[in-house]
């Protein structure tokens, strides 16, 4: 009872921090909200400051072309209020105050208290070192210098001068380490129920208003520091990661570049400097080894986890549809959880292709989905949970949400490794495990085969290389119409080497040359078949080559990134170093290309031998006899999603596969 | 004068062509025109109040009035806001320490 009354206060505190700036309202206030139309606009900007959102909002019930955004250049004293009205188009924007020291505090604050609620286990397995106390607030405040192009952008009160009256560096700092004592109170004897509970970071999001921050970051970051402090840094992925963190930090480019982050804000670094790659290089150190401390830490409660899986992907469906319902849930969506990006305003598909609601990208959203569907059926196929009628319409809402996000590859995956298991269950007495894998991938091959039977080898083999040069900057003095043409006609005349040597010398990116070479080769393997021919079929099948094709155009690394790559979350050198000439509508050469592989980022971030490191990891754990043989199927599910989507950019994506490999490597010999 | 035009260019950005400040006076009916093109401006004065700008000529004058696009860092509000915080730090920390040895005491 008396638990309940705590929660119950806990729940009330936190309420009110959240919705207090928004609802104040003085009785005395002479400013009072008017209907939002042509008429008030000059109202509403010459009373700035006066009047609060909530007001504006039921004085507007029932308008339905108002839209509320985050107006991050007020000042503290117009925190939650309206800050003008525009009107473009038929929309009236209305911008609120979101000021970002406020919004920091207020948020860094509720997402602490909100680890509080997750259930104590018993004893106390982490002693937190009082060092990360110090280190954490050091570390993420000197961001605030090390990307101050990024903060100068989004802060307007942002100054990198050491001077007294400095207080935004104050109040970060202070904020911080406040948290920090939070953490250290509430993990204490939470840390190995923590993973029961991320299916929750789709939830709350994370990423601070105004901030190249993640709340999670932070987090694993200082369960870094205490994971360093009490198993030393003589780890073996300590000292592999310090040779890393060598070569990324010394192989600068001559040229910085600035990333404004967008979609990918929180968890990516938005430039190429010296002291901002020295930032990443180490916060990512320490995120690492707070992933190793949790997956050490953890101990899997199969119910509970299935029971918030249901609970948040269901959540989050609903708070999508929510918000593109009203625009005040939509603001608020964005402020109180944290998003990348404000969650869409519209049912509607985009070009009738997806809708991801709340989440930043409709794939990652449909691979969370689709984990929690292969997790419950693999929970009730092998008796690890009890069914309720509960489960019922939130199973419901998760398959809805699925359908929505329009993420073929995760419903197909899902329907393949589920029709896997079931077969496999049937047949397992009179078929051994290695022959019905080798069933499934030649059943899968002779699939795949068929589909692309109507398509000659040449075309399939070469479809890569040929999207890849469409999207490169060759031929410089013809449009891109001529551009297509010439290009064409060498690709015809199975003559690349003159188009790329010859005609248009030192043109393409590297990643282009090299794909030529090895394309071009005389060396013939018998039955191996060509490996740029393999990736250009694979591309076909997934939809993935004119993605695929502007990744290779764009990417031009040096020997050095080549084998370690640009250093960890550092998209500067790809978006930035190589010029190309997309051959796409106008209207979309602006717009963001991430690599849509997650493979293809580490390859980026990591090189071909942290790739090669991953790839190794990654098969000895699949094929490990110790890990839980039910629940690979899961891993294995996300993995092949990750090959086609860059989840992998993600926090609460990147947090999945951790809970996967968990789920993978240590629940069965921790619970059974 | 000329510190007046670099106050205006620095907060309102290059008057367009065509268009030079004048001052309209005491005129009750001067309505500043909306530009288009013109994308919108926050104006600041030392009490902290906002203005929208929706022109250039409407943002000059405000300018040429005391308003600049610069805030003022030691605006009132961050000093309480950096001090609440700072209180709420000090007395998590008295608690964390208190929790810490009474843990200590109990083993």
């Amino acid at each position: 009872m008396l638990k309940n009354k705590k929660t119950i206060l806990s729940l009330l505190i936190i309420l009110f921090i959240v919705f207090f700036p928004f609802v104040r309202y003085d009785s005395a206030d002479i400013y009072y909200p008017l209907p939002v139309d042509d008429l008030s606009i000059g109202y509403y900007q010459s009373t700035t400051c006066n009047i609060s959102i909530f007001e504006v909002y039921f004085e507007n019930l029932s308008a339905d072309n108002i839209r509320y955004n985050a107006h991050n250049y007020a000042g503290l004293e117009c925190y939650g209020k309206i800050t003008g009205v525009d009107k473009v188009g038929d929309t009236f924007i209305v911008s609120i105050g979101t000021n970002p020291s406020l919004s920091f505090v207020i948020q860094i604050l509720i997402w602490s208290f909100l680890l509080f609620f997750i259930k104590k286990k018993d004893g106390q397995n982490f002693k937190p070192s009082n060092f990360s106390l110090i280190i954490i607030p050091i570390v993420f405040t000197v961001q605030q210098f090390s990307e101050g192009r990024f903060y100068s952008y989004e802060n307007k009160y942002f100054s990198d001068e050491l001077s007294h009256d400095n207080y935004n560096l104050f109040i970060i700092f202070i904020a911080i380490y406040l948290c920090s004592i939070l953490l250290n109170i509430s993990l204490q004897a939470r840390i190995s129920n923590i993973i029961n509970y991320l299916p929750f970071v789709f939830v709350v999001v994370g990423t601070f208003n105004g901030f190249n921050l993640n709340f999670y970051v932070l987090l694993l970051s200082l369960l870094g520091i205490n994971n360093l402090f009490y198993e030393g840094i003589n780890s073996r992925l300590n000292k592999i990661y310090l040779i890393f963190g060598i070569f990324w930090y010394f192989s600068q480019k001559d040229t910085y570049t600035f990333f404004d982050t967008d979609k990918i804000r929180g968890f990516i670094n938005s430039s190429n400097t010296a002291t901002s790659q020295f930032y990443w290089i180490l916060v990512i150190g320490l995120v690492l080894n707070g992933v190793y401390l949790i997956y050490v830490k953890s101990e899997i409660d199969i119910p509970l986890l299935v029971r918030n899986c249901l609970l948040s992907g269901s959540s989050m469906v609903l708070f999508g549809l929510l918000g593109a319902n009203s625009n005040l849930i939509n603001f608020l969506n964005f402020y109180i959880f944290g998003q990348n990006k404000t969650g869409m305003r519209t049912f509607e598909s985009i070009a009738g292709n997806t809708w991801r609601g709340f989440s930043a990208s409709a794939e990652s959203a449909g691979e969370f989905y689709g984990f929690i569907l292969i997790l419950y059926f693999l929970c009730s196929v092998y008796r690890k949970i009890s069914f309720s009628f509960l489960d019922v319409p939130m199973l419901a809402i998760v398959l809805f949400g699925l359908y929505k996000t329009n993420n073929f590859a995760a419903v197909l995956s899902l329907l393949v490794l589920t029709l896997a298991i079931v077969l496999y269950r049937k047949f397992k007495t009179v078929i051994s495990k290695r022959s019905f894998l080798i069933g499934v991938i030649s059943s899968l091959v002779i699939i795949g085969g068929f589909v692309l039977n109507k398509y000659e080898y040449t075309y399939l083999s070469t479809e890569l290389l040929y999207e890849a040069s469409l999207h490169s900057n060759l031929y410089t003095d013809q449009s891109n119409y001529q551009k297509t043409v010439l290009i064409t006609e060498f690709f015809d005349a199975e003559d690349l080497k003159t188009l790329f040597y010859i005609k248009n010398p030192d043109k393409a990116s590297s990643s282009l040359s090299a794909l030529v070479d090895i394309y071009t080769s005389t060396i013939d393997i018998p039955i191996l078949p060509n490996l740029v021919s393999l990736i250009s079929v694979a591309s076909i099948l997934i939809n993935r080559t004119e993605m695929w094709g502007i990744f290779i155009a764009k990417y031009s690394p040096n020997f050095n990134e080549i084998l370690f790559g640009n250093g960890p979350n550092q998209l500067n050198n790809y978006l930035y170093s190589h010029e190309v000439r997309l051959d796409l509508p106008e209207s979309k050469i602006t717009s963001l290309y991430l690599p849509h592989s997650s493979l293809a980022d580490m390859y980026i971030f990591t090189g071909l031998i942290g790739v090669g490191l991953i790839l190794f990891l990654v098969i000895r754990l699949l094929t490990n006899k110790s890990s839980n043989q039910h629940f690979k199927i899961i891993l294995i599910f996300l993995l092949i999603n990750f090959l086609k989507s860059d989840s992998i950019l993600y926090v609460n994506s990147s947090l999945l596969l951790l809970l996967s490999i968990v789920l993978t490597k240590g629940y069965e010999y921790k619970n059974e | 004068m000329d510190e007046n035009l670099n106050n205006v260019t620095e907060s309102c950005g290059i008057a367009p062509d065509g268009v030079s400040y004048y001052d309209p006076g005491n005129d009750p009916n001067f309505v500043f025109v909306q530009d288009p093109n013109f994308e919108i401006v926050t104006l600041y004065d030392v009490e902290g109040n906002i203005a929208n700008m929706n022109s250039w000529f409407e943002c000059a004058h405000y300018v040429n009035g005391g308003w600049s696009s610069a805030q003022i860092l030691n605006y009132q509000g961050d000093r309480l806001l950096f001090i609440s915080i700072l209180v709420a730090a000090i007395v998590t920390s008295v608690y964390y320490v208190l929790d810490l040895r009474k843990k200590y005491a109990e083993k």
